[in-house]
């Protein structure tokens, strides 16, 4: 810990947060476009809090997580700020984030496979981990890296260890990686679509374990998905992303019973849950904006049955909801 | 519920209202698994193991299970895509590839599939009303009718023919390549669509449209459907009749309801219970399976499930459970099952899915 360039408060008081975003946008330049991928995204996230980030291919959710913990290639242009527990982290040399990184952030990807490294074994992996962050010798860090398979309920950790990643199926992996997140008991927690990949007895048991080693370690977790079902099973509060926006944000039960944004009711409509047999669903019309070329005005409005003119002309503001989330649309369905 | 769908005149119908569309009997293939000195077959997948079932005129069937279980490579087999180990089919009342009964490419020409990958299952090189007439002239159909009727089936999944008729594959977004997909299905006039997970690539909301479009399809040409899924709810939405798989034999098959509110297969009720539960403040506390699912190589003894099963009693690790109608459902509603230990006989039929 000595090494690390600014000192960090290793706890903060739980009311302060813990993650902080204001006006985070991130634009990539192409040669003959410039793509908002993200713009102006801010919240707050206190420990032990999950919020989720819900959204379809394409609406910049995961480019925001990569972004906070600044897995982006250099010619995006990031701006906006992202502080953790209180110190700006937008912007560090990569030294300084790389100490950061798998200490007090971390991330789960999608694709176990595709994120942990085929030629190390998963117990390298994690005791690289904890060795490089934490200084300690390999026997310890070996020891840490059973327990925490143990942790994550992976039978037999100690003949896991030495396994490689393709000695075990997509959900052990995710286990794996899940671990291997958890090293150095991060204070945030960046979860993209882990369960995506999975089938549905096994994402449960994830989404379940995910819930409990969060409360057990008082992390804070951004998870990403597009499942309006994982969201309802794992989430605190609720952003809802459209075209690098978040355009509905909020406590879930609030949105998941009273969506105000016609794109979230529209999304909750859409999709199909047990009970609809032989209806015709209620499809979105149209696809998603080019974000090389934004439509002016609101971003959603082509798609939206409730569109008037003043959709199209101007940028809708952020209006706050009674139940303390916001929402950004000039039609916004008033509370009841 | 029954199936009592009228079976409008078809004039290639063979076998009348009565005749199933599709009698798939004892399909079964393996695959080899090699490796070691001279290559030598070390394991074998048992990929799909003695499957049988019916598909009726104008019903959809759904195709439910985990992966691994089977469901693409039955679909395949049906395609004849690769040739099974054994097993017969027989369409509308002839036998599939015998010298009396009707010969593959006949099947192949009423019998069309649309794949999960809306892009790699198109000729990137081809425009798309150039994709859609391919299978038409090599069936024989003049070039000239071949692409004014791609262009004719563009409009019916969607597409304006003058906007969208010479765009390429990688011009189109996932769901209007999917409608691509289907239009081609569509072009040798198919009876029975095989959809090997043709939604589960799109976003919700695009899903949507595309579910839709499948339901107006099916009534204006008068289709069947195979609909194979991992999504528990799109399959409850779109099929008469459910078939569930797991580790490459059928657990359960019935009607879409009955599977549904009243499963009898421990399998199938975990499956149901993991879904997500859309409500907050009933989020799931317990998850209904542990461990994942087992490899096809060398599946357990017995009933396949047993491993995973909280019923599982010594006779599950004897004999392999046969179909066999569900206890509890009515007479003959179709509800078969594969269990020793079926919910409603071990007094687990009232727990809540």
């Amino acid at each position: 810990m000595s090494d690390a360039g600014t000192p960090i408060p290793a706890e903060t008081a739980t009311d302060s947060p813990v993650l902080e975003v204001e006006r985070l946008s991130v634009r990539f330049l192409r040669r003959d476009a410039e793509v908002a991928a993200v713009t102006e995204v801010s919240f707050a996230l206190s420990r032990g809090e999950t919020l989720t980030i819900l959204g379809e291919s394409g609406s910049g959710k995961s480019v925001t997580l990569k972004a906070l913990i600044g897995l982006l290639p250099p010619h995006a242009r990031i701006d906006g700020s992202v502080r953790l527990a209180g110190r700006p982290i937008l912007g560090l040399p990569p030294v300084e984030l790389a100490r950061l990184r798998g200490r007090r952030i971390a991330m789960v990807f999608q694709e176990p496979m595709a994120a942990l490294d085929p030629v190390y074994t998963i117990g390298a992996q994690i005791a690289e981990t904890i060795v490089r962050h934490e200084g300690t010798d390999w026997h310890t860090a070996r020891a840490r890296a059973r327990a925490l398979l143990d942790r994550v309920r992976i039978p037999s950790a100690e003949r896991r260890l030495a396994s490689y990643p393709h000695e075990m199926s997509g959900g052990m992996c995710q286990r794996a990686m899940i671990a291997l997140a958890l090293a150095c008991s991060p204070d945030v927690l960046l979860a993209d679509e882990p369960t995506t990949a999975l089938d549905v007895t096994v994402q449960i048991q994830l989404l379940l374990l995910l819930r409990q080693l969060q409360q057990e370690l008082g992390m804070a977790m951004v998870f990403v998905t597009h499942d309006v079902g994982v969201a309802a099973e794992i989430s605190d509060r609720l952003a809802v992303m459209y075209a690098g926006r978040f355009i509905e944000a909020g406590d879930v039960r609030e949105i998941i019973r009273t969506p105000r944004h016609p794109y979230t009711g529209g999304l909750l409509a859409a999709t199909v849950r047990g009970g609809r047999r032989g209806q015709v669903l209620e499809a979105i019309p149209g696809a998603p904006p080019d974000l090389a070329a934004l439509p002016p005005g609101c971003a959603f409005a082509p798609r939206c049955r409730f569109a008037i003119d003043a959709c199209f002309r101007a940028e809708p503001p952020a209006i706050a909801t009674p139940g303390g989330g916001l929402v950004r649309c000039h039609r916004a369905v008033p509370s009841s | 519920m029954s199936i009592s769908r009228l079976v409008r005149l078809d004039p290639r119908d063979r076998g009348g209202a009565a005749q199933p569309l599709l009698i798939v009997e004892g399909l079964r293939k393996y695959f080899p698994v090699r490796g070691g000195l001279f290559y030598r077959r070390i394991a074998t997948v048992h990929a799909v193991d003695d499957v049988s079932f019916t598909v009726s005129k104008g019903e959809t069937l759904g195709i439910v299970g985990e992966s691994g279980c089977g469901k693409s490579t039955t679909a395949r087999l049906l395609m004849r895509l690769i040739e099974p180990d054994a097993g017969e089919m027989i369409f509308d009342g002839e036998m599939v590839g015998s010298r009396t009964g009707i010969a593959i490419n006949e099947m192949r020409r009423q019998m069309q599939m649309v794949f999960q990958d809306s892009y790699s299952s198109l000729n990137p090189r081809l425009p798309i009303a150039e994709s859609i007439a391919y299978g038409p002239r090599i069936h024989g159909m003049k070039r000239a009718f071949a692409r004014a009727r791609a262009e004719a089936l563009l409009a019916q999944v969607g597409l304006d023919p003058g906007r969208f008729a010479r765009r390429y594959p990688h011009e189109l977004s996932g769901g209007q390549r999917q409608r691509v997909n289907l239009a081609r299905a569509l072009a040798l006039d198919p009876r029975l669509v095989i959809l090997d997970e043709a939604v589960s690539a799109l976003d919700k909301s695009i899903a949507a449209q595309i579910l839709n479009l499948l339901g107006e399809l099916k009534e204006r040409f008068n289709l069947t459907y195979l609909f194979i899924s991992h999504d528990l709810d799109v399959v409850e939405f779109l099929s008469d009749r459910v078939l569930v798989m797991y580790l490459g034999k059928i657990v359960e098959i019935g009607p879409a309801a009955a599977i549904y509110t009243h499963p009898q297969h421990p399998y199938t009720r975990a499956l149901l219970a993991s879904k997500p539960t859309l409500d907050p403040d009933r989020r799931t506390t317990q998850a209904p399976l542990t461990g994942d699912p087992p490899n096809p190589i060398d599946p357990p003894s017995g009933c396949r499930f047993r491993s995973r099963c909280v019923f599982a009693a010594p006779i599950c690790a004897e004999r392999v459970p046969h179909l066999a109608p569900a206890p509890g459902g009515r007479g003959n509603s179709g509800h078969l099952v594969a269990c020793h230990r079926p919910l409603a006989r071990i007094g687990g039929a009232e727990a809540d899915v």
